[in-house]
């Protein structure tokens, strides 16, 4: 075999070996952070659910108040406006979100997570 | 007579460095392999991750949660939804949309007040709180 064959050869499978090991740091990688991240997402999630039960519990029963619940990460603040609740999560990053209820039909209709900007009681949040 | 230098084998010492250095790389290869074998599972099993939170977050925004084994029925949007299992994936009706892939075997309790999900996903057994009743 001729010498430049086998450096053709050797650089193919040098390149394979290459494409290869970054495939497996890309893997390692995403390992890596969803296992940092994991628990805090499941905590997170936690916490709005529990959020998210209580204002809903408190459209059902017509108990419309403002309220607050301390968390393990931090603290959560609850605004009604006549059927959408604002949500606060003020966290180490803060979290926005706003829920809509139909209190003629006693059910919930959506529930997004939204930029802070769309978020209308922060002057009222930091007053 | 012309004599040739161009060597046709390897000393014996050279031989011994390359099977030293094949020893230490090998377990790499290996482990490089492995992964990527696995990598299908690990694909579903991250999906199934973001799956139950996507349904934590959906049974929370329901009311009037009605629980048996296999099924999870609320009211959400003035409209009844069931979760439960079709083929091998969790899903909510009316409509497509799958919470978990390649699941069997799912079944819901309550266990402290708390809605809990199991399941076996490639052999393995999941458990997970969903939400506080």
């Amino acid at each position: 075999m001729k010498k430049g064959n086998l450096i053709f050869i050797y650089l193919l499978i040098f390149t394979l070996f290459l494409n290869l090991v970054d495939i497996n740091l890309k893997i390692f990688n995403h390992k890596y952070y969803e296992f940092y991240h994991s628990k805090s997402i499941i905590n997170f999630s936690i916490i709005e659910s529990n959020v998210l039960r209580q204002t809903i519990d408190k459209f059902y029963r017509y108990k419309i108040e403002d309220f607050i619940l301390e968390t393990d990460l931090g603290t959560v603040y609850i605004y009604y406006f006549d059927e959408i609740a604002y949500i606060k999560y003020d966290f180490t990053l803060p979290v926005y979100a706003k829920l809509e209820y139909d209190l003629v039909y006693n059910s919930c209709i959506n529930y997004d997570l939204i930029p802070e900007a769309l978020f209308p009681v922060v002057d009222k949040l930091n007053s | 007579m012309e004599v040739s230098f161009i060597k046709k084998g390897y000393t014996f010492t050279e031989v011994i460095i390359s099977i030293t250095i094949l020893t230490f790389i090998s377990p790499f290869f290996i482990d490089i392999i492995n992964k990527m074998i696995s990598f299908p599972e690990y694909l579903t099993e991250r999906q199934n991750f973001m799956g139950i939170i996507q349904l934590r977050r959906s049974l929370s925004l329901g009311i009037e949660h009605d629980i048996n084994d296999f099924q999870v029925c609320m009211v959400y949007k003035d409209e009844m939804m069931c979760f439960e299992q079709y083929e091998s994936n969790l899903i909510a009706h009316p409509g497509t949309q799958y919470f978990l892939v390649k699941v069997d075997d799912i079944v819901f309790s309550i266990i402290d007040d708390w809605l809990m999900i199991d399941y076996i996903s490639n052999l393995k057994n999941y458990s997970y709180k969903l939400i506080k009743l």
